[in-house]
């Protein structure tokens, strides 16, 4: 598994089960807690009034940072599902929870369980979206020239604050839209395996000719002129990285690649990290393989004991009785 | 210090069956075999990633499959651009493997070896377990482990070495933010606390755990393990379904496969009180017998399967097991009562009033009914032959077989009601203590007092 898959598969392995068990007429009862990277908490509940009717609400910690991003951020949300049936926002999320979906079994698709199961995606991607419209708008300025201004940076910033620390600030303008990650290893180790990969991400694009349709990857440790403006109130921590995605028009074209774009830039603290832990892994059973030859090495100069002649008697596949 | 607030993850990692979920639920998220397949080394990358997209599920994009070529870099001829650059060096061959139900389907191509890294209910090959564990926190709890606290499990008699690469594991390869590793027996003592028979949340008592290869009598006192009386029976559920399956065969039923033999044994098979009883009431009447259709996979053919006396003589070879097996002899409540009284005197009366029983193989209807009779008139000939002997009067032995609903995956539960509590957190070893200590800060972990 190189890549993290976008779609949350607890979601969609409770949600089938639970839309079985409704079509064989036995509804479950369920309260269950799924999480999801990030400080995501998912819950699936059934509705308080009615067994066939199930409750989805989600608690994340980039939500406010989302809803602060611009107008329109339910309306976004609601309109991911609005072409399914019996999927509909409850008014009143549930208590402890940011957002309350409320399906209903007997009219859910297979395809909209995968949907539901993207529901994280779904609500990074508001301010993905938004960064996306503001570029069409600004590259429509800059073809115009009597209302051009001349410079390139009219964006507005969006910070999507993600975990305690860490940030993706969003920054279009009239030619890119520049997507910069603020990262922060709790870990020694870590930093150093971060510092190589983050380094391999800048090179790959150079050395392999066969990506040169990939963004562009920056890494520093200062903040990007970018996100500089947001950044001045906050203290520059030495361990802080930034690692910068420059995505031109061809990343996000359609709205399939738009999609796809958003996927892989919500994920990638979480496949960084990932990724960070499978070296830790290989790392560990090359170290284990290499202790296994030393121990041979070692057992090598062991001292066969001496047969005591009569004294020791053998079995017949050559082991010692012991007596 | 948000991942407060996040739920713990309770993992049961055991031989057969691996149980993962978020603590405060009621069941597993996921229960798959514990079970890894890798590539083979002289696979080709073709056949890898074939293997890989027939086993995915299809509604995924390719790119997020198994996959381990992003830019299908090892395709190109640019092989020789790459001669400097690390992706070139070495593969990405260590991410090419599958867990769980994947695995089995992956290894049934040319391409995958299967291995069960648990033997015994002890981690045998720690490379494949940490993998295994990566791939379940990453792909199918989908966590970060640094926000989230870990509650593992082990079986009773884990050497200390092993607690300690399991704390390494999880310390240094995944920065878990704490760690709590307990002893499976104890934390099916503590799933008993939801029966309504139990009154006060002790933790002695004599745990029954028989799952699929062994069946294991382990007594508990005070939340620790008494390894010296801790007696396994090699009985358990294997043995029932393959004992269905040959009475099915002696008969000469139309299906006689491993997989209808354990849909008969978890749907129609129950304890009685008295075999010959049983066997009257089956003749007298045929009510009793139940028919067990098997259909196949396209539902055009159905084979219809007799079920007779096996629905009452399969789980008794828990308790007469000369019916099955030539080599053991024992039955279960004599083997509890040699266990019990194995122990130190003071905790035998504890022992003897809470059998818990755990696992799937003790799911039988009645079975906890049929093993307390049973126990119960062992214990009261010993009392009333040590009351000849002596003259003097017994004050009795209380003997009392818990079940519950929880049976099934009773280790798993446990481990959620104790990770869910507020104490849970507490109780862990943090990344900071490890950091401090090392390694052997795991030999010791307090027990919960739930008092």
């Amino acid at each position: 598994m190189l890549h993290l898959r976008p779609e949350n598969l607890l979601v969609q392995k409770t949600l089938t089960e639970a839309w079985n068990a409704s079509e064989s007429g036995s509804p479950l009862t369920l309260d269950r807690v799924i999480s999801d990277f990030d400080y995501t908490t998912l819950h699936v509940s059934n509705s308080p009034d009615n067994k066939n009717v199930l409750w989805l609400s989600i608690k994340t910690k980039a939500w406010q940072s989302v809803s602060k991003c611009g107008d329109g951020f339910l309306e976004h949300l609601q309109s991911k599902y609005s072409g399914f049936s019996g999927i509909a926002p409850v008014g009143q999320p549930e208590q402890g929870y940011d957002y309350t979906l409320s399906v209903d079994l007997a009219q859910l698709q297979p395809d909209a369980i995968v949907q539901l199961s993207l529901l994280k995606i779904h609500m990074m991607s508001f301010a993905f979206q938004l960064a996306f419209h503001e570029f069409s708008l600004l590259s429509q300025q800059a073809q115009d020239p009597a209302s051009f201004s001349g410079s390139n940076d009219t964006g507005t910033v969006r910070q999507l604050q993600y975990r305690d620390d860490e940030n993706i600030f969003i920054k279009p303008s009239n030619d890119r839209i520049t997507v910069i990650f603020e990262t922060f290893f709790q870990d020694e180790t870590d930093k150093v395996f971060g510092k190589v990969f983050l380094q391999e991400f800048v090179d790959a694009r150079k050395r392999n000719r066969s990506i040169q349709s990939a963004p562009q990857v920056l890494f520093s440790h200062e903040p990007p002129l970018e996100a500089a403006s947001v950044m001045t109130s906050r203290k520059a921590d030495k361990n802080r990285r930034f690692i910068t995605f420059v995505l031109f028009q061809r990343h996000f074209q359609t709205p399939e690649l738009q999609f796809s774009s958003v996927c892989h830039l919500a994920l990638f603290r979480n496949y960084f990290h990932y990724h960070i832990k499978c070296s830790k892994a290989y790392m560990h059973s090359r170290m284990r393989y290499r202790v296994d030859t030393f121990i041979k090495v070692l057992n090598r100069a062991k001292l066969d004991e001496k047969d005591d002649g009569d004294q020791t008697r053998r079995t017949i596949t050559g082991r010692k009785l012991v007596y | 210090m948000s991942y407060l607030n996040n739920p713990a993850i309770v993992m049961d990692n055991g031989t057969g069956l691996t149980k993962l979920g978020f603590a405060g639920n009621d069941s597993p998220s996921w229960v798959f075999p514990t079970a890894i397949a890798t590539a083979q080394r002289s696979a080709t990358k073709s056949g890898g990633s074939g293997a890989s997209s027939s086993t995915m599920q299809n509604q995924s994009a390719p790119y997020f499959g198994n996959s381990t070529s992003a830019t299908s870099f090892n395709s190109l001829a640019s092989a020789a651009l790459m001669s400097n650059n690390l992706a070139g060096k070495r593969g990405t061959e260590d991410l090419d493997f599958y867990i769980g139900n994947e695995a089995l389907s992956a290894a049934q191509g040319p391409s995958y070896s299967l291995s069960y890294p648990i033997r015994h209910g002890q981690v045998e090959n720690w490379d494949h377990m940490e993998r295994f564990w990566e791939n379940s926190i990453f792909k199918y709890l989908r966590t970060e482990p640094e926000d989230h606290f870990f509650l593992l499990t082990e079986p009773p008699l884990n050497p200390p070495e092993n607690r300690e690469q399991v704390a390494e594991i999880f310390f240094e390869s995944f920065n878990c933010a704490g760690l709590y590793i307990a002893v499976q027996a104890v934390l099916a003592l503590a799933a008993s606390w939801t029966s309504s028979k139990v009154v006060d949340r002790s933790l002695t008592g004599t745990v029954i755990d028989s799952g699929d290869g062994v069946t294991h009598v382990i007594p508990v006192a005070e939340g620790y393990v008494i390894g010296s009386a801790i007696k396994n029976i090699p009985i358990a559920g294997r043995d029932i379904t393959l004992f269905i399956q040959s009475l099915l065969r002696e008969r000469g039923e139309e299906d006689t496969t491993l997989r209808t033999a354990e849909r008969i044994k978890q749907e129609y098979c129950y304890v009685c009180s008295d075999i010959v009883k049983e066997f009257n009431k089956f003749d007298r009447d045929s009510e009793k017998f139940a028919q067990f259709i098997v259909e196949n996979t396209e539902k055009t053919k159905r084979k219809v399967i007799d079920v007779g006396y096996e629905r009452f003589l399969a789980p008794e070879i828990f308790f007469n097991p000369e019916i099955a097996s030539s080599d053991f002899l024992t039955p279960l409540p004599t083997v509890v009562d040699q266990t019990i009284q194995a122990c130190p005197i003071d905790v035998r009366k504890g022992l003897y009033n809470n059998i818990v029983l755990s696992g799937g193989s003790t799911m039988f209807k009645d079975f906890g009914r049929r093993l307390q009779r049973d126990l119960k008139g062992l214990v009261n000939n010993r009392i009333a032959l040590s009351e000849s002997l002596s003259g003097t009067r017994s004050t009795g032995v209380d003997v009392q077989v818990i079940s519950h609903r929880r049976q099934r995956n009773a280790v798993w539960f446990g481990g959620s009601l104790l990770a869910q509590t507020a104490e849970f957190k507490g109780y862990c070893h943090t990344k900071k203590d490890y950091e401090e200590i090392g390694p052997e800060i795991v030999r010791n972990f307090s027990l919960f007092n739930m008092v």
